[in-house]
């Protein structure tokens, strides 16, 4: 089994040495038939069901391997479509145009995947359906240009409360004039916070936002970042927390309390 | 992934420029098999572009609960009821006996096994721009897909909705008075597939 590299509570990510780093990347994707080039990039052996598909020597065969490549994977597809749309008439429209998204000129985005398949189909297949799902619901329902710069502006927000909150530093205020003081002080511990954020490294700062704005589990954050255990996701979590938590106080900021 | 690590800039700045990852990008990080410098150059813009962010963090999540398929197999402690019931079934089953679809009813059996057609009845001509086909909804349907074939199987024209009902475009040509072959197929929330058998339907003279 591979070992477990690098210490995340030390500060060193996983991906400290070059030979680590390979051997967790090898743990990481054991699931998949993995290979690697000379030059290093991964190679991944494509599914016979999108192999035959995209190889049919005639129509009827491709019919069929359309098929077949549909039935394989309509569960996966399905489920995207339940997770952007409540009410299934829109589910089953939205099915209809990922397929169609997939078949149109001759399978063509199946071919540009399987030209050089980085990763599973079925990851791939979630992506795009994904998009296609958002993309037809932004044709239905419109979304304001400015709504992204909103949305990452809502992000960082939330992120600082949510950091000040493992933190420990907000308080509840009893009086209007504590209310006022609070409101105050709140405001300049989000400006300390986005302060000390800034400062991260990207790594650290991604993993802070996967764990505190997208809530996902230390599990999943560590297949995502390399890590080799959840229990290294949870050590370099805290290690973050005391070294915002410092930051905040070379800053001045202790609580958010008046 | 090329472009996302030459087109950046200094560490951490302007992320928001660079653009967004391909989806590629996105699904081999998320299955971890990207090279080191790759995963690096995403990790940066992914700690700074909160949409990309959440695309690979949703479709994390999307991964890991995906339902599982449903068994397909038969319980060995059903076979012999089921059995006895088919024996039987076929015992007490005489010729001649009552037909099992309604006379407008064709293509298939009305217990959802296979796709029934209701329209066009057996005697309608069959007419582009006008002819609407109709079926009995399959349960668990997500997409049907309606096909066309003359006397020779050649596929004369295809057809694909999530609804039971779907005209005939105008545009497809059908030679007045031939015989023509329809099939309804449906695609199921479980992968599996039904067909209605083949009926014939005759072009408007």
């Amino acid at each position: 089994m591979i070992s477990a590299t690098g210490d995340a509570a030390s500060g060193l990510t996983p991906r400290a040495g070059a030979a680590s780093s390979r051997e967790t990347r090898v743990a990481r994707t054991s699931h998949v038939p993995l290979a690697e080039t000379d030059d290093g990039h991964p190679v991944i052996e494509l599914p016979p069901s999108l192999a035959r598909l995209l190889d049919a020597p005639s129509a009827s065969d491709a019919d069929a391997a359309w098929h077949a490549f549909v039935a394989q994977h309509s569960r996966i597809v399905l489920h995207v479509c339940r997770s952007v749309w409540p009410a299934h008439d829109e589910q089953m429209d939205a099915y209809a145009q990922i397929l169609d998204h997939l078949r149109a000129d001759d399978h063509r985005r199946l071919r540009e995947f399987a030209r050089a398949p980085r990763c599973r189909v079925s990851t791939w297949l979630v992506v795009v359906s994904r998009r296609v799902c958002l993309d037809l619901y932004r044709q239905r329902y419109g979304r304001p240009t400015s709504e992204e710069g909103r949305e990452q502006r809502r992000a960082r927000r939330r992120l600082q409360d949510l950091v000040a909150e493992e933190l420990e530093l907000h308080e509840p205020a009893t009086t209007e004039r504590e209310e006022a003081d609070a409101a105050l002080r709140h405001e300049e511990l989000h400006d300390a916070l986005q302060r000390a954020l800034t400062d991260l490294a990207s790594r650290d700062l991604l993993m802070l936002k996967l764990r505190f704005v997208d809530d996902l589990s230390a599990q999943e954050i560590a297949r995502l970042l390399a890590f080799p255990s959840p229990f290294h996701v949870y050590r370099r979590l805290n290690v973050l927390l005391a070294q915002l938590r410092g930051t905040l106080l070379r800053l001045g900021v202790e609580s958010a309390a008046p | 992934m090329g472009h996302l690590i030459l087109l950046r800039g200094a560490r951490d700045t302007a992320m928001n420029a660079t653009p967004h990852l391909s989806a590629d990008d996105a699904a081999s990080f998320i299955d971890g098999t990207l090279s080191d410098d790759a995963r690096a150059a995403i990790e940066r813009h992914l700690a700074e572009c909160d949409s990309c962010r959440e695309e690979v963090a949703i479709s994390t999540r999307l991964l890991a609960t995906v339902p599982a398929s449903p068994r397909r197999g038969v319980p060995w402690r059903l076979v012999l009821p089921l059995a006895a019931g088919i024996l039987v079934a076929v015992m007490l089953v005489r010729p001649g006996g009552r037909p099992t679809a309604t006379p407008t009813e064709r293509g298939g059996a009305s217990d959802g096994s296979t796709i029934v057609l209701i329209a066009p009845a057996p005697d309608a001509p069959l007419v582009a721009g006008r002819t609407r086909l109709v079926w009995r909804a399959l349960d668990d349907s997500v997409l049907y897909r309606v096909v066309i074939k003359d006397a020779s199987g050649a596929e004369l024209w295809r057809g694909e909705t999530s609804d039971t009902v779907l005209a005939v475009p105008p545009g497809v040509h059908l030679t007045p008075g031939k015989q023509y072959v329809m099939r309804v197929d449906g695609q199921r929330t479980d992968g599996s597939s039904v067909s209605s058998t083949e009926v014939s339907v005759r072009a408007s003279q």
